[in-house]
């Protein structure tokens, strides 16, 4: 097979990339040593140099930079083009909204076979297999294209984000594409900054306490954002909890919802159901209250005690209150 | 203004019987209805015509069950509408699907404006969008929680980390709608006496013509797997409910989680 390396499309906000770019940054380096390829992040911005600076800690080996300004069409138009330049083995992309319409241009733009939103991607001799959810998340699909180069999309958390550990440059090769007008035909007009949104971006939180069906009421749920409050946590929600009615669905955790890879999950009244536990079972530390001893979800808690919620959240509640006191 | 909106029957699954010991999926039982976000797509592509004035035909690329989608478009207000079938789409993936979709488009357009649900339940990939307006030329909003139409086009906002974006884009566009961007009309007497008289065509591979090549889709699924399993952790007790929510909180500060 001619096409080499593993390229990683970079995404950027304010100049600086998107957790996700790391992420897969991370990730294509450790394949590409696996497999004795390089490690590429393609990064197009009209200013790169932090971008690219943080693809060489990440573990980028060559960094291709393109000094034009962005805008997902032009994205995708510059990235088909390098793209049969060089002709990588396979290109991740972040699953993001922005992610998400890039990566479907350049497979339109190339006729290039691509896998969204995978969990996780294997290299076999036989080829590439892309791993992601179907049937709800009961179980896994393997997808294998047959051609090359692949797009795989991953949504932020897939892969864990480790300490950015490798040196601060590299390989840079510049590049430029001349992007015809006819491309860029939607209109960036801003961004609106939304309280209530900016409270329910749990992917961003470091504590995620998230209630489901169990809480029973909306009164027992809203216990759980004071709960939250005391340890400078978010409040998530299974997705039985947003149809009962009790919070947004931009609080759901799971494969419908958000993905979240907090350092500390607390799951309270949530039985453990599969589309829900893919959504927080790469959280570092997993906590689940349950009444019911043979709950899903004890089968991914680190820690876990069966007793009644009702009980349990006040019980939190007044001992972070006394902890808080003393400090 | 000629506007499309494109439908694609999912199934119910729920009514999937998966066996996850051997790996197999029993789809026998499992009904098949509207992807949810295409009801939000009909409401907004009927509600454009009736801003920036036209008529908007509903299209759907699936087996015959799918027509029902189609009536319940035509019962929404969209006038005509579209199957489109033939052997030799069947296993489809999404660059074939989006190249048979523009082949029918083209056949019966041009279109101003095309709205799509902003990603499918059973594939939830949200390719289709993004590939015809890449395919057409045309501009994209995608995953719209909010439309707004003028003469000249579409303004949209979505959702991002803790905000909305605002996008626009001029006809001819490709918008993509989530179940936030609008509440789906009623079906009335007119649009039920509409369903019963609606007529819907049929396209095959006869009208489209598109070669073997075009059809060959890259990806495959080669494989089902079960979902990876976990670590058991360590189950804390108490003399009671509370004395374990105590211990709970102890494990939580000891161990500097929180
Ligand atoms: C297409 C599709 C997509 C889906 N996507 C998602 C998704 O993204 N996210 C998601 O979460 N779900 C999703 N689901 C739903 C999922 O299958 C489950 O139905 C859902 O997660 C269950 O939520 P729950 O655990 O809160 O409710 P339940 O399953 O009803 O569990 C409630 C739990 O609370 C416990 N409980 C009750 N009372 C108490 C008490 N007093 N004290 C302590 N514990 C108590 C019970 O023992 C039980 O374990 C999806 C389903 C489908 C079909
Ligand atoms: N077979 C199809 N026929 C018609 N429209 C489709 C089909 N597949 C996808 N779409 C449209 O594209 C949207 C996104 O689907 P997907 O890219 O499969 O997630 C759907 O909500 C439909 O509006």
């Amino acid at each position: 097979m001619s096409n080499q390396n593993f390229w990683v499309l970079f995404e950027l906000s304010d100049h600086r990339p998107v957790r996700v770019s790391l992420e897969l940054m991370q990730k294509a380096r450790a394949l590409a040593d696996e497999k004795g390829q390089k490690a590429v992040a393609l990064i197009i911005d009209e200013d790169p140099a932090q971008a690219a600076a943080a693809a060489f800690q990440n573990g980028a080996q060559t960094v291709i930079q393109v000094k034009q300004k962005a805008g997902f069409e032009n994205a995708a138009y510059i990235t088909s083009k390098l793209v049969e330049k060089y002709s990588p083995l396979a290109l991740f992309v972040g699953a993001t909204s922005t992610g998400g319409d890039t990566a479907a241009q350049i497979a339109a733009r190339n006729s290039i076979g691509i896998a969204c939103d995978c969990t996780d991607v294997a290299f076999t001799d036989s080829g590439v297999n892309w791993i992601r959810p179907s049937y709800d998340g009961q179980l896994y699909a393997t997808i294998t294209i047959e051609t090359y180069p692949q797009i795989g999309t991953f949504k932020t958390g897939i892969f864990k984000l480790d300490e950015a550990s490798f040196a601060e440059t590299g390989e840079v090769l510049e590049e430029s594409v001349e992007v015809p007008d006819s491309v860029m035909l939607t209109n960036f007009l801003g961004y609106r900054p939304d309280d209530e949104l900016a409270q329910a971006n749990i992917e961003d939180a470091d504590i995620v306490i998230s209630g489901g069906r169990g809480c029973g009421s909306q009164e027992e749920f809203d216990k759980l954002y004071e709960l939250a409050a005391l340890v400078g946590g978010s409040v998530g929600a299974s997705r039985a909890a947003v149809e009962e009615g009790w919070v947004s669905k931009d609080r759901q955790v799971g494969i419908t919802g958000k993905t979240v890879t907090p350092k500390l999950y607390v799951a309270i009244g949530i039985s453990g159901a599969l589309p829900h536990v893919n959504g927080m079972k790469n959280s570092d530390v997993i906590v689940a209250v349950n009444n019911d001893p043979n709950a899903g979800i004890f089968k991914y808690a680190h820690y876990g005690i069966v007793a009644d919620l009702h009980k349990v959240v006040p019980e939190m509640i007044s001992r972070f209150k006394a902890v808080k006191g003393q400090g | 203004m000629k506007i499309l909106v494109l439908l694609k029957e999912v199934p119910v699954v729920n009514d999937i019987h998966i066996d996850r010991t051997t790996l197999t999926v029993d789809r026998s039982g499992a009904g098949n209805m509207m992807n949810p976000a295409d009801r939000h797509a009909i409401e907004a592509a009927v509600a454009a015509a009736e801003a920036a004035g036209g008529e908007v035909a509903a299209m759907t690329m699936g087996r015959e069950s799918s027509e029902s989608l189609l009536k319940e478009a035509i019962g929404m207000g969209c006038k005509t509408a579209v199957r489109i079938t033939d052997n030799a789409f069947a296993g489809a993936d999404t660059l074939v699907t989006a190249q048979v979709i523009k082949a029918a488009a083209d056949k019966i357009g041009p279109f101003d404006c095309i709205f799509c649900g902003s990603s499918s339940i059973d594939g939830e990939t949200g390719q289709i969008p993004g590939k015809l307006a890449a395919m057409f030329g045309f501009g994209l909003l995608t995953r719209a929680c909010s439309v707004e139409t003028s003469a000249e086009g579409i303004t949209i906002e979505r959702k991002a980390g803790g905000g909305y974006e605002k996008l626009s884009a001029s006809f001819p566009l490709v918008c993509s709608v989530t179940e936030d961007a609008n509440t789906p009309r009623n079906i009335g007497l007119k649009g039920r006496t509409a369903m019963k008289r609606a007529k819907i065509e049929v396209l095959t591979n006869e009208e489209l013509g598109l070669s073997g090549q075009e059809l060959v889709s890259h990806s495959k699924v080669t494989g089902l797997v079960p979902p990876p399993a976990a670590e058991v952790g360590c189950m804390l007790t108490g003399a009671d409910d509370i004395e374990s929510a105590g211990n709970l909180v102890q494990t939580l500060i000891s161990k500097h989680l929180v």
